[in-house]
């Protein structure tokens, strides 16, 4: 071992001590930030100006390993995640800042059906092939922001958010995947008594380039051009390239009443409007073919109400909801030379032929009872949220829906353990599907084979009923380091659904395991 | 029950937001599209329409629609879409057809197709093969000539070749029309052959064809199925070494077989490959006889060679009042490539073979493209199906390849 390397471990181990839990200002700080501030969550950075804890960092390494055919047609079947994080947050003057830096490694094994990474969940303009392979993706993820309170009614803040990955497989047709997602949101708040409003927005850009690139010639290699609910184009995979250019605008107002630590009574709400599209354009800069164009809007709100009952109890009930409209714009075209003799495409017919509209509500229920010193003892959360969602082609008739309800009940329980403290969690929940209809039978029967090994299958796993149940531990120690308090936490946890949908082609299980170790200052 | 009591304030939340949304209703798009048909002065309106069958074929979901034509108009509602439209049928001893191409349907819309009166031809193509075999063999190319008369036929100075896709400028795509072309007619009437031309040999009489019988061109007359394979390597399903005819071109390639003892077409003309070679999958291929001269003599004259326009190769140029024996508009499985290159005057339909699935390209696929056989003479012969409308005549999608096999069921 290098010397120099020697002599610092030996100062750093030297110089560390154990504290007691309750000597660390930081210690639980999530949980704590969480009941300390009633706007914990929202849209506008404004909230980082109520965050009870504003001097802390944390620094975390995890892993996370998935497993079992139970999961989404464009997941893989196993997965390994590794990720490290670096967050903080500082308090100088009237301003807060607070920001993380986030990086992802994922090995995902037989993963197809989906070669993009950043584009919306919603859009239906994916580029795929058929063939399982192994994605492995890096992504790095920053974000930062700053909160400031120029006199006592107003609190200006700016948030910034950028996210940039990369994915790859080495079989062919070997997509490779390049994205950037970068997102600006201002807001402000006006105070007068308990009461507080605020305004925030958000402007996004993103930009995915997806190109393919086949070794094994000798073998014709094919990606799917989808445009919603299985329809498609094939294309010949060889240099294929695909780019997608999105902008993102949203709006919110937010009220918040008695936004204060201890406040026996508080409440935040948050009305939302968000409004996208992204482009998806393939080819070079002479020869362009305009894959679709996906538009997506919705509207939102969310409450929270917390009750402090006693110093050491406090009570949460949450109710959100949002209707997300999506609509996927066609575009018919006609192949033609220009004056160079390129071969360009014209747009001869446009028209709105896939259309989606969800629905997503729920509302929560969590209890907390508190050490003397704040910090959580025991907490108890219920969930119940109902996803209604409808999708239908409006071409050829195809149509299918479904409304899926989930219930999440969790629960978890500190234990002092000499100078540390271990946090044991439990969760059970039970996903049912209430309704589901499919209707394929008006699509052309060229297109009857996706339907058979992708829109089917796909269906069938978004709609299948299921139970899970999870546990976790967490063992936290405090420390000094070099005379900085800290915390030490060591966690390791699992959980294990299976569901009760008899199908062939979607799998009975999927577990996973995980750890993470790190330590808060 | 009481477990589902939890969803009433969530149900409520939902209502309350389905009323912001949008309410769309559940309206399909469907156009109308109305055929009127002109009848050729062969054939008059009061012999009858009514076996007349108007063909909508969508270039986007390979989805075809047919309608009956009744008096002289079909009414179809369709998809929006980009629609090859055919009309095909029989009236006395005459083939009728009529074909519009790309005819874009995002509102009701009417067109007009002219027919075209044709009779059965005597040579035709009973049976082509040249998608070859992975990995890259397509030297098992074999082309069936029938004579689907009961007379004897004459090979003799007969030119078969491949029709040039004209490919505009700087591509190589076959999902665009042809730049030979202005609609589905070629400029001044003379279709441009590439690759190598070749015509059999003889004065008129020296090389006969029995009726209802066929020969069989080997691009290489050898048992191809019995060929050492490599690891990707899949046999070929041909033996030709029974072959009638086969194509050699002297000093060519060293995978240019020649067999002693079976006679070969003369090349006349060549521009590129080793002999002629269509595109593995798919490619417009024509029989055609001179209506006067030697084939030799007339591709030594520089005005048999046009270059294609925007571009500097040169093709070989058909003349225009040549009598077209049999062309089968041959294109790739994929619906955005079942562009027309032959005139419908001479095919009015289009054919492909199919890969392993429907819709994909047959390239290397091992499948020929089949004439399908109408009915048999009193003695038991083949009558092949000859409408001048390759997608009802052939098997589309292709079949496994039957060099000098005739079907004995009808199609």
């Amino acid at each position: 071992m290098n010397h120099r390397l020697k002599i610092m471990l030996f100062l750093l181990m030297s110089g560390t001590a154990v504290l007691l839990a309750q000597d660390n200002p930081n210690y639980d700080y999530q949980d704590r930030q969480y009941l300390g501030n009633i706007a914990y969550g929202s849209s506008n950075p404004v909230s980082l100006h109520y965050m009870p804890i504003t001097d802390l960092a944390d620094i975390h390494i995890s892993y996370r390993h998935k497993d079992g055919e139970f999961h989404l047609i464009d997941q893989g079947n196993a997965s390994n995640l590794w990720e490290g994080s670096f967050s903080g947050m500082k308090k100088i003057g009237k301003v807060t800042f607070g920001g993380s830096l986030v990086y992802h490694n994922l090995l995902e094994k037989d993963s197809r059906w989906n070669n993009t990474l950043f584009v919306s969940e919603n859009n239906p303009f994916i580029i795929a092939d058929s063939l399982r392979s192994d994605f492995s993706t890096e992504t790095f993820h920053l974000d930062g922001g700053a909160a400031f309170q120029p006199n006592e009614k107003w609190i200006l803040a700016l948030k910034a958010n950028y996210e940039v990955g990369s994915s790859a497989t080495q079989k062919d047709p070997r997509p490779e995947i390049k994205g950037m997602r970068f997102r600006l949101t201002p807001g402000t708040e006006y105070s007068f008594g308990n009461h507080g409003i605020g305004v925030s927005a958000d402007i996004e850009w993103l930009s995915e380039e997806v190109t393919h690139t086949v070794v094994k010639t000798t073998t014709k290699q094919y990606v799917f051009l989808f445009q919603g609910l299985g329809v498609y184009e094939a294309r010949d995979a060889v240099g294929y390239r695909r780019k997608y250019n999105g902008t993102l605008w949203g709006a919110q107002i937010q009220y918040a009443f008695n936004n204060t630590p201890d406040a026996v009574i508080g409440n935040f709400f948050q009305f939302a409007y968000r409004g996208e599209t992204e482009d998806a354009t393939d080819g070079n800069h002479a020869e362009k073919y305009k894959g679709g164009k996906y538009i997506g809007t919705s509207f939102s709100f969310q409450n929270r109400l917390q009750w402090r009952r006693s110093s050491n109890t406090v009570h949460n009930f949450t109710l959100s909801a949002s209707s997300q409209d999506v609509t996927g714009r066609w575009y018919t075209q006609q192949q033609s030379t220009d004056d160079a003799g390129n071969l360009i495409y014209q747009v001869i017919n446009e028209s709105d032929n896939l259309q989606a509209h969800i629905l997503d509500a729920s509302a929560g229920y969590r209890f907390d009872r508190l050490f003397h010193d704040g910090r959580p003892c025991f907490q108890g959360e219920l969930k119940a949220s109902l996803v209604n969602s409808e999708t239908k082609n409006r071409i050829y008739g195809a149509k299918e829906t479904y409304t899926n309800t989930l219930v999440d009940i969790s629960a978890t329980k500190r234990f002092l353990l000499k100078k540390g403290q271990i946090s044991a969690n439990l969760n059970t929940g039970v996903c049912m599907n209430l309704e589901k209809s499919i209707s394929l039978a008006g699509m052309p029967t060229s297109y009857s084979l996706i339907m058979e090994r992708y829109t089917r299958p796909a269906f069938n796993a978004a709609t299948a009923g299921y139970w899970q149940g999870g546990a976790g531990v967490t063992y936290s120690l405090p420390l000094s380091i070099l005379g900085y308090p800290s915390v030490m936490e060591i966690s390791v946890d699992g959980f294990y659904r299976r569901t009760s949908e008899k199908c062939h082609d979607i799998g009975s299980d999927r577990y996973g395991t995980g750890a993470r170790f790190g330590f808060i200052f | 029950m009481r477990k589902f009591l939890y969803i009433i304030p969530v149900l409520a939340l939902i209502l309350g937001l389905a009323s912001c949304s949008n309410s769309d209703d559940d309206e399909i798009i469907r156009h109308t599209l109305t055929v009127d048909v002109t009848l050729p002065e062969e054939v008059t309106a009061a012999e009858g329409t009514s076996n007349l069958v108007v063909t909508a074929y969508n270039t986007q979901n390979a989805e075809k629609s047919v309608a009956q034509v009744v008096g002289t108009q079909a009414i179809l509602s369709l998809t929006p879409g980009t629609y090859n439209l055919t009309v095909s049928g029989e009236m006395n001893d005459f083939n009728l057809n009529g074909v519009q191409t790309g005819v874009q349907l995002f509102k009701d819309e009417a067109v007009t197709i002219p027919l075209i009166a044709t009779v059965g031809s005597s040579l035709i193509f009973k049976e082509v093969y040249f998608s070859g075999v992975n990995d890259f063999y397509f030297q098992d190319a074999f082309y069936e000539i029938y004579n689907n008369t009961d007379e004897v036929q004459y090979l003799d100075g007969i030119i078969m070749g491949v029709v040039d896709f004209g490919f505009p400028a700087n591509t190589a795509t076959k999902d665009h029309e042809s730049v030979w072309m202005t609609g589905t007619t070629y400029a001044d009437g003379r279709y441009p052959l590439t690759s190598h031309v070749q015509c059999f040999p003889g004065n008129g009489t020296d090389y006969p064809i029995q009726p209802r019988t066929s020969v069989v061109i080997a691009a290489n007359p050898i048992n191809h199925s019995t060929r050492e394979l490599s690891e990707a390597d899949v046999a070929s399903p041909v033996d030709l070494s029974n072959a009638d005819w086969q194509l050699y071109m002297d000093g060519g390639f060293p995978a240019d077989t020649k067999i002693d003892g079976i006679p070969a077409m003369t090349f006349i003309w060549k521009t590129w490959g080793r002999e002629m070679m269509p595109a593995t999958d798919g490619q417009p291929i024509i029989l055609a006889r001179l209506k006067s001269g030697n084939p030799i003599d007339y591709a030594a004259d520089q005005n048999s060679l046009a270059t294609i326009p925007g571009g500097s190769s040169q093709c070989f140029m058909l003349p225009a009042d040549c009598i077209i024996l049999d062309a089968i508009d041959i294109v790739p499985a994929s619906s955005d490539c079942h562009i027309k290159r032959i005139m419908p005057k001479d095919d009015a339909g289009m054919a492909w073979f199919s890969g392993d699935e429907p819709g994909k390209n047959g390239d290397y696929s091992g499948k020929s493209l089949r004439r399908k056989v109408a009915g048999f003479t009193l003695d038991g012969k083949a009558i092949l199906k000859d409408t001048n409308n390759s997608s009802n005549d052939f098997i589309i999608g292709g079949s496994t390849p039957t060099p000098g096999v005739m079907p004995t069921v009808a199609d």
